[in-house]
């Protein structure tokens, strides 16, 4: 924009539609960084550029991307859940004593654990709307409350196939084939869990961006007194929104628990901030400054293309860190300071 | 008698905007003068200026028979003005101590460490709390500062304050925050400041106090005293000054509407802790005047009526049935909309176009089996720039580019449009140029021509004059006078306003 | 009030925002422990000599680089810095290029590592630690996909019959370690233990420790343990509590450093150094710190060298390539190195314990003429 005169004196605001570096760079600079490393890896590293590795990449980046898509919900209603990367591990036992200990089919065990995020979600809901806890620290006990509760039934201990129970019986059942192909299996040359990560961004993203309800949640996150006096029910918008992050991060877990075919007690334990991350990063993609799926997944996409690259370059491993610290450092000076918009959800993040 | 400060044609402009027109007064020592004045008159500016918080005034400040540059509250404080703003948070220190607080602005400026014991600050607190007479256990110097009641944390700002000896002390809405006992308590130190010989400056809607405590009666319009009387106190000639003339014609009505069938029945409704019940009826085919000084109770009725915060006590019927919304959304379910008072916090979602806050409470209109559909969203956003004259490009332009009068067409349109059963709006016109208004006032009353009950709070008399057929009057949350503009007068509206009991 | 609580919001997210970015960035900043050849510290990197070979290599050695995949489950803590350090120098000695995966303990990360390894087009995979029920499957595909694949302690013998499979010997390493404690404690007496079961090399520890309990009447009077990034701090707030319930055990055992440490840490904290004692298995030079520190209760631990182990690895790797490897499964025998040992011959580092112990060096195990061997 820029201020030009009219004849009459009177100033007026002109649209300047042709190059403006910094609105371009703030729009396209976090995809073109994106395609710029994928280019360099691709053209340095044969072995990036094989199909194989691309899937494996996209795979990998599932978990964390869906996890980040149910995480991004409740950035849109204003809050943040801190419990995701714990609800995913409890998902992984959950899984494991349903198929191991009482020895049942996978499709329970996959019953299983979608309820148990919906119910983690509930509770979530249950402290944020109902009993007026702020999100930040009503997830943060959540988290600590389901990392620890998950371990009471099984003593502790990792959970597979010929696991000693308490009573010193041998546990009967085993991971199942059919569960095991959650992670294992492939659409032709298309892993699952790229096709449920994949299917669950354009169906948040149709959700979020195309749907009345979503409407009604970015409203929320942005004046929830705006919303509640055009007459939007905000705690059970805000109570949808958790119990659906609950849920994605139980589809996390359930990916997890596939891929490592046992239940790993430690599992999920390094999700919470990479999926923080990844929806942070989200805010920034195409200048939007808001939370939104479309941004999340490629968030996810651009670090594991990233982690990967660095990865196969042979940087000692905790260089990946470092390049997920500087991803945010860089969204974060695209959203605060370079953008024009003023962040969003911000100031609605109830501390 | 030497006066203790003398204020000589002050101005003070924000921009184009001239907010102080010329201020001359003179203030004197042992007197209590109340300055009275509708929103936007000039009162907090006058404050700001005195108190040192604006520089940049225009005319003379004296003190002393010299005249002083007042531009920083050193300055303002140096010369023996103290102020007691109307926020009691923004004063204490959350996280300190009761002692901390009474000598917070030693701490700042460092003549007392910080980090020093608690211990070493209580003979200096005792010190700042004696000049009130404070006598508070030590436990209670020691506790933290938010365990203290809201009246004696208004004490201690007093105290400190007074612990200055200041020659004029000023009192912005004091009481606002305090009970009456409490303000009772309040009143026995402003009596007993005065007899010490100190100048005090009181800002207050409560006409009641005023009346108890002043000894001078200021009114405030536009930036200049338009009236100044001694006790005691012509209210009525008071309030006439406070909310100007009558116009010749205010409005160019059709005629008066007088509805008949009774829409929205209250029943023994309490708005206020103090207040008395009352029954009200509202009619549809005419628009119902809610007039009342801040703070009167007209907000309460707003917010009751629409969900957003039960009554005291009392409920309501809608079309002769039981009406008792829990939340705006059951009164929306019924076709009983708000417009709030505050138009930023209550209504614009940032980055919002006209569009997306014109069709916000009625998505359903606007999408099918819950998927939104663009086309006709920007149907009912042209509809509304077009049935309400809103100055704008297009639709998608972002609500937040437009001037209050149009976001405020936007937010009202969004409403009226669906043709209400009631229509509540409150404050509509704060913030709003005289031509929306009058735009405004029009559709309004349109609306109610077409059948809907419309209520419309105000604490500007002439806005209410001008979109009303009928007006309730409201003081300290009690119904003081309804009637139909042709059977009343501004003259019975002001007296009847002005009953201080 | 509204304002000064929008602020203090904005306020809010503005900080963990930078927390955030804080945590993810002094993450990468703290782990720098150097697993890497180059920027390895001295004291954890030790530099092998190598040997020339007397035979000229069989392919695919005759065409450089080799290239493989090690997808590790964990590169932290001084034993798998010693490992990969010694893997790594095997590695160049041999001209073999290798990309290094570290999952950081997180095992579906291994296993997505694992996927990639396979992707990548590389000749052979080394797999370090992991959980068999996560990594067999895995290693079925590799397999198939015509990759040989070298496992270093993980149980998958029967799952994965074709890949070869090496271990150090945990039952002779348990034995060791507890036949010193039984010297040193005799039977009947009360006990502590710190393990975490599900891992292929302490479950074999385990069942060693239970013969050992039910031969000598030793009463276990708890048995703590968790697998974490930061295992000694987060097992030494583990036995610190269960040593304020029960003060009267006299030994503790903990059959893996990261487990020791934390164990002996917590033991000290409680002032009990003079009455209980610590037994662990593997060695490290911060272990052989802590071992010889004065009054220290850790008296004894079974070891291998884990830069020998490390390049042993390797040269497995080496010989499975070459289509030398006949055996599928491979034990690295272990030595006992006792606190008295330690002391009276006044070793402060491994470099000093390698010289005192030249049992310890596997140069000759796993080796072939045409491999350069390397010997710490």
């Amino acid at each position: 924009m820029s201020k030009t005169t009219t004849a009459k004196g009177e100033p007026m605001l002109v649209a300047k539609r042709s190059l403006d570096l910094r609105d371009l760079v703030v729009k396209y600079g976090f995809i073109a960084v994106t395609v710029l490393f994928f280019v360099y890896f691709a053209a340095t590293i044969p072995a990036f550029r094989q199909s194989s590795t691309m899937f494996s990449m996209l795979k990998f980046t599932s978990v964390v991307a869906i996890a980040g898509l149910g995480l991004t919900m409740t950035m849109v209603v204003g809050g943040l859940d801190l419990s995701v990367g714990a609800t995913a591990g409890m998902a992984v036992t959950v899984s494991a004593m349903t198929m191991v200990i009482y020895a049942q089919q996978g499709w329970v065990a996959f019953l299983a654990v979608i309820l148990a995020g919906a119910l983690i979600g509930a509770f979530n809901a249950l402290l944020i709307v109902s009993f007026k806890i702020p999100d930040l620290l009503a997830t943060l006990a959540t988290m600590f409350l389901i990392q620890g509760l998950k371990l009471v039934p099984v003593d502790g201990q990792s959970v597979s196939s010929g696991l000693i129970l308490r009573d010193g019986s041998v546990a009967p059942g085993k991971f199942t084939h059919g569960f095991l192909q959650i992670n294992r299996g492939s659409l032709g040359p298309v892993p699952y869990p790229v096709v449920i990560f994949l299917v669950l961004a354009v169906v948040t993203w149709f959700f979020l961006s195309r749907t009345k309800w979503g409407r009604v949640m970015y409203a929320i996150g942005s004046n929830p007194e705006a919303a509640r006096l055009a007459g939007a029910r905000v705690g059970r918008y805000r109570a949808v929104a958790y119990m659906m992050s609950g849920v994605y991060a139980a589809v996390a877990g359930l990916i997890l628990a596939s891929r490592i075919g046992q239940g790993d007690i430690s599992a999920g334990n390094s999700l919470l901030l990479d999926a923080v991350a990844v929806s942070l990063v989200g805010t920034s993609v195409l200048g939007v400054n808001k939370p939104n799926a479309f941004g999340t997944a490629l968030g996810a996409i651009l670090i594991g293309v990233l982690l990967t690259g660095t990865t196969m370059m042979n940087f000692p491993y905790y260089w990946q860190d470092v390049v997920k610290g500087l991803v945010l450092f860089v969204a974060l000076i695209f959203s605060f300071t370079l953008s024009r918009k003023k962040q969003r959800f911000v100031a609605a993040v109830p501390l | 008698m030497q006066t203790a400060v003398e204020m000589r044609d002050i101005t003070m402009s924000f921009g184009a905007n001239e907010v102080l027109k010329g201020i001359n007064l003179e203030l004197e020592p042992g007197k209590v003068t109340a300055i009275l004045g509708a929103n936007g008159a000039g009162k907090s500016t006058l404050i700001k200026v005195l108190s040192g918080v604006y520089n940049g005034y225009g005319g003379t400040v004296i003190i002393d028979g010299a005249a002083v540059d007042i531009d920083h509250p050193t300055t303002a404080r140096a010369h023996g003005i103290e102020a007691v703003h109307q926020k009691i948070a923004d004063g204490i220190v959350p996280g300190l101590s009761v002692a901390e607080n009474f000598l917070f602005e030693a701490i700042v400026n460092n003549e007392v460490s910080r980090a020093a014991s608690l211990r070493s600050l209580m003979p200096r607190a005792r010190e700042v709390a004696s000049v009130l007479d404070l006598d508070w256990p030590d436990d209670l110097l020691r506790s933290d500062i938010y365990g203290l009641p809201i009246a004696d944390q208004q004490m201690l700002l007093l105290a400190r304050a007074l612990v200055h000896e200041p020659r004029l002390l000023i009192l912005d809405e004091p009481t606002s925050a305090l009970s009456e006992t409490e303000a009772a308590r309040l009143f026995g130190v402003i009596r007993r400041l005065r007899n010490d010989g100190v100048a005090i400056l009181y800002i207050s809607h409560r006409l009641g106090e005023i009346e108890d405590i002043a000894d001078r009666l200021l009114v405030l319009r536009d930036g200049i005293f338009v009236s100044d009387q001694g006790s005691p106190f012509d209210w009525a000639q008071a309030l006439h000054a406070m909310l100007g003339a009558a116009e010749d014609d205010p409005h160019e009505r059709t005629g008066e509407l007088h509805g008949t069938e009774t829409v929205l029945s209250l029943k023994g409704v309490q708005l206020l802790p103090k207040s008395a019940p009352f029954d009200l009826d509202f009619r549809a085919g005419e628009v119902t005047g809610v007039f009342g000084l801040l703070g009167s109770g007209g907000t309460e009725l707003a917010h009751g009526i629409f969900g957003e915060e039960r009554f005291r006590a009392g409920e309501m019927e809608l079309k002769g049935e039981r009406f008792d919304p829990k939340a705006p959304a059951d009164a929306i379910a019924r076709d009983v909309y708000m417009v709030p008072e505050d138009r930023v916090a209550g209504t614009i979602i940032k980055d919002w176009s006209i569009a997306m806050i014109s069709t916000f409470p009625f998505l359903k209109d606007v999408s099918r089996l819950s998927v939104m559909n663009p086309m006709a969203e920007a149907k009912v956003g042209r509809s509304v720039i077009e049935e309400f004259g809103v100055v704008a490009q297009g639709a998608a332009d972002p609500v937040i580019s437009l001037s209050g009068g149009n976001q405020q067409k936007v937010v009202v349109g969004r409403w009226l449009r669906k043709q209400p059963t009631v229509m509540v709006l409150n404050e509509p016109f704060q913030g709003v140029d005289v031509g929306a208004r009058h735009d405004l006032a029009e559709k309004t009353r349109d609306v109610a021509v077409a059948g809907s009950t419309v209520i419309v709070m105000s604490t500007d008399l002439e806005e209410i004059m001008q979109v009303s057929d009928r007006v309730i009057v409201l003081a300290d949350g009690n119904l003081r006078h309804d009637a139909y503009l042709s059977e009343t007068s501004r003259e019975e509206i002001l007296e009847r306003l002005s009953e201080v009991e | 009030m509204m304002t000064t609580l929008k602020a203090s919001r904005r306020k809010g997210i503005l900080f963990l925002a930078i927390l955030l970015a804080f945590a993810l960035f002094s993450a990468g900043c703290s782990q720098d422990t150097g697993s890497d050849t180059t920027a390895a510290p001295a004291t954890t990197a030790d530099v092998g000599t190598t040997a020339a070979p007397t035979a000229t290599a069989p392919a695919p050695f005759d065409n450089l680089p080799v290239k493989i995949a090690v997808v590790q489950n964990s590169g932290a803590g001084d034993y798998f810095q010693q490992w990969t350090n010694g893997a790594k120098q095997q590695a160049d000695a041999l001209g073999i290029e290798y990309i290094w995966y570290d999952a950081q303990a997180d095992n579906a990360k291994q296993a997505t590592d694992m996927e990639t390894a396979i992707g990548s087009g590389v000749q052979g995979i080394v797999v370090d630690h992991g959980q068999t029920d996560t990594m067999c499957p895995l290693i079925n595909d590799a397999l198939d996909a015509g990759i040989p694949v070298v496992i270093y302690d993980i149980a998958i013998l029967e799952c994965a019959p074709a890949a070869v499979q090496t271990q150090q010997s945990d039952a002779s390493l348990a034995d060791l370690s507890l036949g010193q404690m039984l010297e040193d404690i005799g039977k009947d007496q009360p006990v502590g233990y710190v393990n975490v079961l599900g891992i292929a090399p302490l479950d074999r520890r385990h069942v060693v420790w239970e013969e050992y309990v039910a031969a000598n009447n030793w009463t276990q009077e708890f048995f703590v343990g968790e697998f974490t990034n930061a295992v000694a701090t987060d097992n030494a707030q583990l036995v610190d509590a269960a040593l304020k319930a029960n003060p009267d055990i006299r030994a503790i055992f903990a059959p893996y450093d990261e487990l020791t440490k934390g164990t002996v840490s917590a033991i000290n904290d409680n002032g009990l150094a003079d009455k209980i004692w610590a037994y662990g298995i593997d060695i490290s030079n911060a272990d052989i710190e802590v071992m010889t520190a004065e009054g220290s209760p850790w008296k004894a631990t079974a070891t291998t060298d884990p830069n020998a182990i490390g390049a042993a690895v390797m040269r497995t790797m080496a010989l499975e390539l070459a289509g030398q490897q006949v055996d599928r499964s491979v034990d690295f025998p272990g030595v006992l190195v006792t606190q008295q040992f330690l002391l009276d011959n006044n070793i402060s580092n491994m470099v000093e314990l390698r010289a005192a112990m030249p049992e310890l060096n596997l140069a000759d195990v796993q080796s072939a003429d045409w491999i350069p061997a390397i010997q710490f």
